[in-house]
């Protein structure tokens, strides 16, 4: 126990020599506590939802309200701490969904190089990725109802592959490891070898992706709505209030401008992050 | 001969590729819930005439049986009529992707020039002011999205600053050059109206650098880091102590190994620039094959989106290929690699 925290004190020592990945980092716990505490924080909670009041629409920022108001009269600054939570939610879920798909495919393909499960699992990857993901992810979601779950299935579709490549790239020059070898004669059972031999070798890359990746799903799934095809009016979210924003400019720029700004921060917390637990991991090996 | 069995046996994978994406686009289009042609016609219309639509459609056969016949349709050129336009998709096609390509082909020239001229900038000033304003703009390129930039550069020269239109291809009162290519700009150029080619650059250069600065910063930033490790290697010292000049040095000798990690992404980036595109030419109310794409996926209208992106999905994977064979020309490794049998 001792040597875990010990380990994990290092692991920080190393991380924070880079001051711009501590800025990642800061960023991205700041933005996932103003979201969680968004009814807490938020000036007008209220303004979530559906809400008109048009006596105070299309109000320039304020001090009352910090990045202006919508035409319905609806506060920018509480939609947008409210539109961080299905962004966050997003990130966490597709993530959980194509990780372990990926890993796993990625292992077995890899683990069986050069035969039936590689060709099989390695071509069907390419398939998946003949279409930029953002193009792939749009086909699926607009044969889908656009809401909320189903852009994240349309994410998800979109991302599976590209970890299980990474992992098989890895694992396919892996499996002829001596460790690998030789719990293969000892007579170890496929499960252990693959989870337990292999699969603790790739975490270092697997972990950065993850963590840079969560910045990408986030701008996806905006992008999703941003088009229409994701979380629909008049629930918050970062890509839909800049397409309804866009439509008033130039007048009405802060509708459009500061959402803009809220998913650039939040995708440049988890790079600035990603980047520092990529250095991080790369030392520690070396 | 042996490298002539490396491009055949990409070119053979890449089959493999498109029937797979063919099959896939297939399928998305079918896993829609509800009837595709109760969907046309609309929930008034008779029964008798949504069955009819069931056969001339197809959708009355078995699953394979309709992809069969999708795909000899396709194979002839033949999508079926998109319900959106009320005519044949293969004509919106012709129509749309014209004005993607420029635009594509010019966002890309943009992204490949800007970007390896930043990052051998950077990598030249390395650790000096240059490089770090150039770090700094490419990192933030690189975590914008690009219908972010896109909305940015609307407001500020279209709006703030007007130096450049933002709407469409064309201004007001320019004569529209006849139809040849459907790119304004080229069919300007031949047909020797300059005015119109002009004009139409101008209506381009937002959208495209809109669409461009993402994959110039990721190019910026692979060309600095390859350029910076080549410029450390022993063959930059030997060809100093010769007396070569450092420019030379840089601009030959160094450029040549350096680009080949960035081509690679090049080659995936200008393909991305496809999928951007669906989000900047709906900003900039561009009229392409993207903004097209939009709409019918908007309409759900199965003919016209399956088209729409297996047409992509082949730019994509044409793309891949000449990506690759760039790469083996640049680098030496894999193409006597590849001459190995490796």
């Amino acid at each position: 126990m001792e040597s875990w925290i010990h380990n994990l004190g290092r692991s920080w020592y190393k991380f924070s020599r880079n001051k711009l990945s501590v800025l990642g980092f800061l960023i991205i716990v700041l933005t996932i506590l103003l979201a969680i505490f968004a009814p807490l924080v938020a000036p007008y909670p209220t303004h979530s939802g559906p809400y008109v009041d048009l006596v105070t629409g299309a109000k320039a920022p304020t001090a009352e309200h910090l990045f202006g108001t919508d035409i319905y009269g609806r506060d920018i600054f509480s939609r947008i701490l409210f539109a961080l939570r299905p962004a966050f939610l997003t990130g966490l879920l597709v993530l959980a969904i194509v990780v372990p798909i990926g890993t796993v495919l990625g292992l077995i393909a890899g683990y069986y190089v050069g035969r039936a499960p590689d060709t099989i699992i390695m071509r069907l990857t390419d398939i998946f990725l003949g279409l930029p993901p953002l193009i792939l992810a749009l086909a699926v979601s607009s044969m889908l109802k656009p809401n909320l779950v189903n852009s994240m299935l349309a994410v998800s579709i979109a991302f599976w592959p590209w970890y299980a490549r990474l992992v098989y790239s890895m694992v396919s020059s892996l499996r002829n490891e001596f460790y690998v070898r030789s719990a293969e004669l000892v007579g170890e059972s496929k499960a252990h070898i693959l989870f337990r031999e292999i699969l603790p070798n790739c975490i270092s890359p697997i972990l950065t992706k993850v963590t840079l990746d969560f910045g990408w799903v986030i701008i996806l799934s905006a992008s999703l709505s941003f088009v229409g095809l994701g979380e629909q009016p008049p629930a918050p979210s970062l890509g839909t209030m800049v397409a309804e924003g866009s439509r008033y400019l130039p007048d009405q720029w802060w509708t459009a401008v500061f959402p803009a700004v809220a998913i650039v921060m939040v995708v440049l917390g988890f790079n600035l992050m990603g980047d520092g637990i990529r250095d991080m991991l790369s030392s520690e090996v070396s | 001969m042996k490298l002539l069995f490396f491009i055949l046996r990409r070119l053979a994978l890449s089959l493999v590729v498109i029937v797979g994406l063919s099959i896939l686009i297939f399928v998305i289009a079918r896993i829609v819930p509800g009837d595709p042609a109760r969907m046309a016609l609309g929930a008034n219309a008779p029964q008798e005439v949504v069955d009819r639509l069931r056969v001339r459609m197809n959708l009355d056969k078995p699953i394979y049986t309709q992809y069969v016949l999708w795909l000899g349709g396709v194979l002839q050129g033949d999508f079926g009529d998109s319900l959106y336009t009320k005519r044949p998709v293969v004509e919106d096609i012709a129509e749309f992707l014209p004005a993607t390509v420029e635009l594509v082909i010019f966002a890309g020239i943009i992204m490949a020039a800007g970007g390896i001229l930043l990052g051998t900038l950077s990598a030249k000033y390395n650790n000096t002011w240059v490089d770090t304003i150039i770090r700094l703009f490419s990192y933030i390129g690189v975590v914008t999205p690009a219908f972010v930039f896109a909305i940015l550069f609307m407001l500020l020269f279209g709006y703030l600053w007007p130096i450049l239109p933002i709407m469409g291809r064309l201004s007001t009162g320019v004569v529209e050059p006849v139809r040849m290519t459907g790119m304004v700009v080229v069919d300007g150029v031949l047909q020797g109206n300059f005015p119109a080619a002009f004009d139409g650059i101008k209506h381009m250069i937002l959208p495209a650098l809109a669409l461009a600065l993402g994959g110039l910063s990721q190019e910026a930033r692979i060309t600095r880091s390859s350029m910076v490790d080549n410029l450390n290697k022993d063959f930059v010292l030997a060809h100093h102590a010769y007396g070569i000049p450092s420019q030379r040095i840089l601009w030959r000798y160094v450029m040549k190994p350096s680009l080949i990690p960035t081509v690679s992404v090049l080659g995936l980036d200008f393909a991305v620039l496809f999928g951007n595109a669906f989000l900047v030419e709906m900003v900039f109310n561009w009229p392409g094959l993207s903004r097209y794409g939009i709409n019918v996926m908007l309409q759900k209208d199965l003919n016209a989106i399956s088209a729409v992106i297996l047409v992509l999905g082949l730019i994509f994977v044409l793309t891949n290929i000449v990506t690759d064979l760039i790469v083996s020309f640049l680098d030496p490794r894999i193409r006597l690699g590849a001459a190995k049998g490796e």
